[in-house]
């Protein structure tokens, strides 16, 4: 350690500028905006305490986009795990051929701009030329829904992309976890005679508690920003039936010029999804394990 | 029934790794039909393979000049944030003043906060800076964003590496920035490298930030140009360009990939990317 303060300062500096001004900044200006009655045109800012609140109680467009929002959380955070979990196990239990094309193969997705992935399963799930309908039809399927043009199909035509675009990074974060467990442990395991299935409950699932709750608290984030995808796919549509927070949020700040609304939202989508955060830390507190 | 779990599991792989691959594989071959040839057939592969659909991107659709803005945004943000994110670093794991671990753990709450929390304060802060609609801004913005990250892994990186070889430089006359720019950096080329991976990805792809900073066609980046070819080519009913467009964004980054493939898996577990 060096104790020249003077040099150390300097170092920082470029840095710390460039934060405070362009992160720091306006999640402070933030939290003063919601309070404000705000269409920046005029540049004037009208503070009307908690109206934008009691606005937003009653609007309905934001009880759905918020309803969809926790849809698309949840099943997207359900089915991600479940499926990087079993594709991970497998693999470091070598149960499978082939696991180097397949850890490089699931990965794919993640490299990939949303924008473009959006595009491609725009294009994949066209109810003409679209592969999605193309394949059902393989099948003698006929009459089939529009996907993403019907409200009752698109919800679950986001969370499938979702999940396409998310398993694979998962599925590498529990490997690396997975493959940091001693082996003696599994040896342990077959010595006293426990099949495949009791070794992953009773060792693998526990070790892998840690990784598990940093998994959640990404999944709640990830799923509680859901925009690009969304924007391009559906743009919140058909009648609303996709439209998130973060859509809503961007229409009303950009597209219809309610500055202060929108931060009235965002404000809103933060708290929810810092106190989910929080308490799925709380929930799933454990005593870190040291091998 | 062993056999039978096995080949199911077998199968597992195999079906998620056709849903996976298989879209990108129709993309790239469709990339070279006529939007005739692709309402004919949704399987078939092109009559013939020509370059037209690309070339019409690349030049009508102007993804070309969206190819070298991407270029220039992501190239520029890297070294920005790369240079200041390694001297705060540096310092926050070698020089010890007063405030130094308080800003440690503040430039990692960035790490917690959502993007759309600060997006309208933002968008007029850097109106009033009069950087809207500009690179400048946008690579200001970015570099910033990115500063969490790269505190985050390169301070654990620096920290790693013994202070001796400090003193030993100190004690030779080197300045303090000499000492850090032909010493301590390169020492630290694993976590540059590591972070200069996961920035060129999310850079590359990025569009929330892109889409309110930039409204010139001219300054637009890949994945804003991508998002305006998918509206544009919808109504004019020509998906060609549109797929061979889709083909340009992903190749960098997927080339990024296969040439550096030990080294991302490996830095997801140093510290993972905002999934």
């Amino acid at each position: 350690m060096t104790k020249n303060w003077k040099a150390g300062l300097l170092f920082v500096l470029p840095a710390l500028l460039l934060y405070l001004l362009f992160m720091i900044a306006p999640y402070f200006l933030a939290f003063g905006v919601s309070f404000a009655k705000w269409r920046g045109v005029s540049m004037q800012i009208e503070f009307n305490g908690l109206d934008n609140f009691r606005q937003m109680f009653g609007d309905p467009h934001f009880w759905k986009a918020l309803g969809n929002t926790v849809f698309f959380t949840i099943f997207a955070g359900a089915i991600v795990p479940a499926l990087a979990l079993h594709f991970a196990v497998t693999i470091s239990r070598g149960l499978v051929r082939g696991t180097r094309f397949f850890r490089v193969a699931f990965f794919f997705p993640n490299l990939i701009s949303q924008v473009a992935i959006a595009v491609l399963w725009w294009f994949a799930l066209n109810p003409q030329f679209g592969i999605f309908s193309n394949f059902l039809r393989l099948f003698g399927l006929a009459d089939l829904p529009s996907w993403l043009g019907d409200p009752a199909w698109a919800p679950w035509c986001v969370v499938m992309v979702k999940v396409w675009a998310a398993t694979g990074f998962y599925m590498i974060l529990y490997l690396s976890a997975i493959e940091g467990i001693p082996s003696d442990y599994y040896d342990a395991c077959r010595i006293d005679g426990a099949g495949e299935w009791q070794s992953f409950w009773h060792v693998t699932l526990p070790l892998l508690a840690e990784m598990m709750k940093v998994s959640v608290v990404f999944l709640l984030l990830n799923g509680f920003g859901t925009f690009d995808v969304v924007r391009i796919m559906t743009d919140g549509g058909p009648d609303r039936a996709t439209e998130t927070l973060a859509t809503y949020i961007y229409e009303n700040a950009f597209e219809l010029g309610k500055f202060g609304y929108a931060t009235t939202l965002a404000m809103t989508l933060f708290l929810i999804t810092f106190s989910l955060a929080l308490l799925s830390l709380r929930l799933q507190r454990r005593e870190a394990v040291e091998y | 029934m062993l056999l039978l779990r096995r080949v199911l599991v077998q199968l597992s792989f195999v079906l998620y790794a056709l849903v996976v691959v298989f879209p990108m594989v129709w993309l790239l071959y469709t990339s070279f039909k006529t939007t005739d040839e692709l309402f004919a057939s949704a399987w078939s592969l092109p009559d013939v393979w020509e370059l037209t659909n690309f070339a019409k991107a690349w030049n009508e659709a102007r993804l070309g000049d969206y190819f070298w803005n991407s270029i220039f945004v992501t190239s520029t943000t890297l070294v920005l944030q790369l240079l200041v994110g390694a001297m705060a670093s540096y310092s926050l794991a070698k020089y010890q003043f007063r405030g130094s671990n308080l800003l440690y753990y503040a430039f990692l709450a960035g790490l917690m906060f959502p993007i759309f929390l600060g997006l309208v304060p933002l968008f007029f802060l850097v109106k009033g800076m009069h950087l809207i609609d500009t690179h400048l801004g946008l690579i200001l913005v970015y570099a910033a964003s990115g500063i969490p990250f790269t505190v985050f892994v390169l301070t654990a990186f620096f920290r790693t590496i013994p202070t001796t070889i400090m003193e030993a430089g100190i004690m030779d006359g080197c300045s303090h920035f000499t000492l850090f720019w032909r010493v301590m950096l390169p020492l630290a080329k694993p976590g540059l490298t590591t972070v200069g991976i996961f920035t060129f990805i999310a850079i590359w792809n990025e569009y929330l930030l892109a889409l309110v900073l930039l409204s010139s066609s001219h300054l637009r980046t890949l994945p804003l140009g991508l998002a305006v070819l998918q509206f544009v080519q919808f109504y004019k009913v020509d998906f060609g360009a549109l797929f061979a467009g889709l083909v340009i964004v992903m190749l960098p980054t997927i080339a990024c990939y296969i040439i550096l493939q030990e080294q991302i898996t490996k830095g997801i577990t140093v510290g993972a990317v905002k999934g």
